[in-house]
């Protein structure tokens, strides 16, 4: 499986949040195709003050009122050559916020060194919090994976195994049930920076991610046949359910004590498999995976507390029956 | 594991009719059979993996296969794609 990751560019960044930030290109616009090589953004008022140490030219610019204002302080002369010292890096792009007004030597400059110049009326402080949260979504690490992810109880419940095993009939029984499908066959999974899997369906989202493929019916779509409440676009991947067929394996999980994990883009999350057979109803056990699930979240794990119940009786016994030995009649 | 890359060549592209033959035809052998295309990944023996890839006319996609009958499963699907243009034209 490969772990891909998008690059981004400052065109990207323009399209996307053009109205949001309130974005416009100022200066240097043969500069839109630079790349954005970091998820970090730099606010460089050290840098322009003279200290270089550190800087990270890869990363977007944020000129914000300290800086601005400490460029209109500074002697022409001054101000030209902490210009010149920011634009001697390869950095991608520079950023104004506030709607501040722009020394006209950083304009030229920009225009001249085709770095891409942008003026947004908006905090700085908020504009970063905008383009960091815009950098994590969009260049997070992801897979391409076979499965079908169901929210289960508001669990998100990856079904993986052979093709034909019966996940796509799962999800359906289960949607049936009052869950909801997220995405069947060819799941997306993202890793974001708080180390959470997201999952969703393949693009264009909106069509695919409720259709669902039956054998021996066809492709059906769920949220025609069940509304709006059958299906969801994205959610967070808990639990990997995989299912087998009986025989195939003999070593099960037998109490629960085990707990198993699997690790997926370096995020470890439990990992149950389950082995089909005529008769067993795979819906019921799922919701049980998530419930044990849930339940294990808020504290309360079955198997070790039945298991240091278990024990303590044993000692009792013990106890009881050291009396026993010592009554003579 | 053998890799294969094709182009697709009938007008309408990889919808659900061909996509079912590929799939069948996929379906016969005993080894893994992945599709990539754009970067997306999907299984070679899933009809909704195989749409959702949205091949069009001339795109290209890889086929991958692997495991003991990957030779003659690689040698089956390329003529349905590139010989038989599955049996459209």
């Amino acid at each position: 499986m490969r772990v891909r990751r998008d690059n981004f560019t400052v065109k990207d960044l323009v399209k996307d949040k053009k109205q949001e930030l309130k974005l416009s290109i100022v200066s240097g616009e043969k500069g839109v195709d630079n790349v954005i090589k970091t998820e970090h953004l730099s606010c460089p008022g050290l840098l322009l003050s003279g200290f270089s140490q550190y800087f990270n030219a890869n990363a977007i610019q944020i000129l914000g009122p300290q800086e601005i204002g400490f460029l209109n302080r500074l002697k022409r002369n001054r101000l030209k050559e902490s210009i010149r010292l920011l634009l001697g890096y390869k950095i991608p792009c520079i950023i104004v916020s506030d709607n501040l007004e722009i020394p006209d030597f950083l304009i030229n400059s920009c225009k001249e060194k085709k770095i891409p110049l942008l003026l947004s009326k908006i905090k700085q402080c908020v504009l970063i919090h905008q383009i960091l949260d815009y950098i994590e979504m969009t260049t997070t690490p992801y897979i391409y994976f076979h499965g079908t992810l169901v929210d289960v109880y508001g669990v998100g419940i990856l079904f993986t195994g052979k093709s034909g095993i019966g996940k796509s009939e799962t999800a359906l029984a289960l949607v049936s049930r009052g869950h909801r499908l997220v995405a069947d066959d060819v799941i997306k999974i993202t890793r974001r920076t708080s180390g959470i899997l997201m999952g969703q369906g393949k693009e264009p989202v909106d069509f695919f991610h409720s259709h669902l493929e039956i054998r021996g019916i066809g492709v059906i779509d769920l949220s025609r046949i069940f509304g709006v409440r059958a299906t969801r676009m994205h959610k967070r991947v808990e639990v990997e359910v995989e299912l087998i067929k009986w025989g195939e394996k003999t070593d099960f999980d037998r109490t629960g004590l085990e707990g198993k994990t699997k690790t997926l883009l370096g995020v470890e999350i439990p990992y149950k498999i389950i082995p089909l057979v005529p008769g067993k109803n795979i819906s019921v056990l799922s919701e049980m995976v998530a419930l044990e699930h849930l339940l294990k979240l808020y504290g309360y794990d079955t198997p070790r507390i039945f298991n240091k119940k278990l024990l303590d009786i044993l000692k009792r016994k013990g106890e009881k029956f050291a009396q026993l030995d010592k009554d003579q009649e | 594991m053998i890799e294969k890359v094709v182009k697709i060549e009938n007008k309408l592209g990889l919808h659900a009719r061909p996509a079912s033959l590929f799939v069948k035809t996929a379906g016969q052998f005993e080894c893994d059979i992945k599709i990539i295309k754009d970067d997306v990944e999907v299984n070679g023996k899933s009809i909704m993996g195989v749409m959702m890839l949205a091949a069009e006319k001339g795109s290209e996609i890889t086929i991958k296969a692997d495991g003991v009958d990957e030779k003659e499963a690689i040698d089956s699907l390329v003529k349905l794609i590139i010989v038989r243009k599955f049996d459209e034209e």
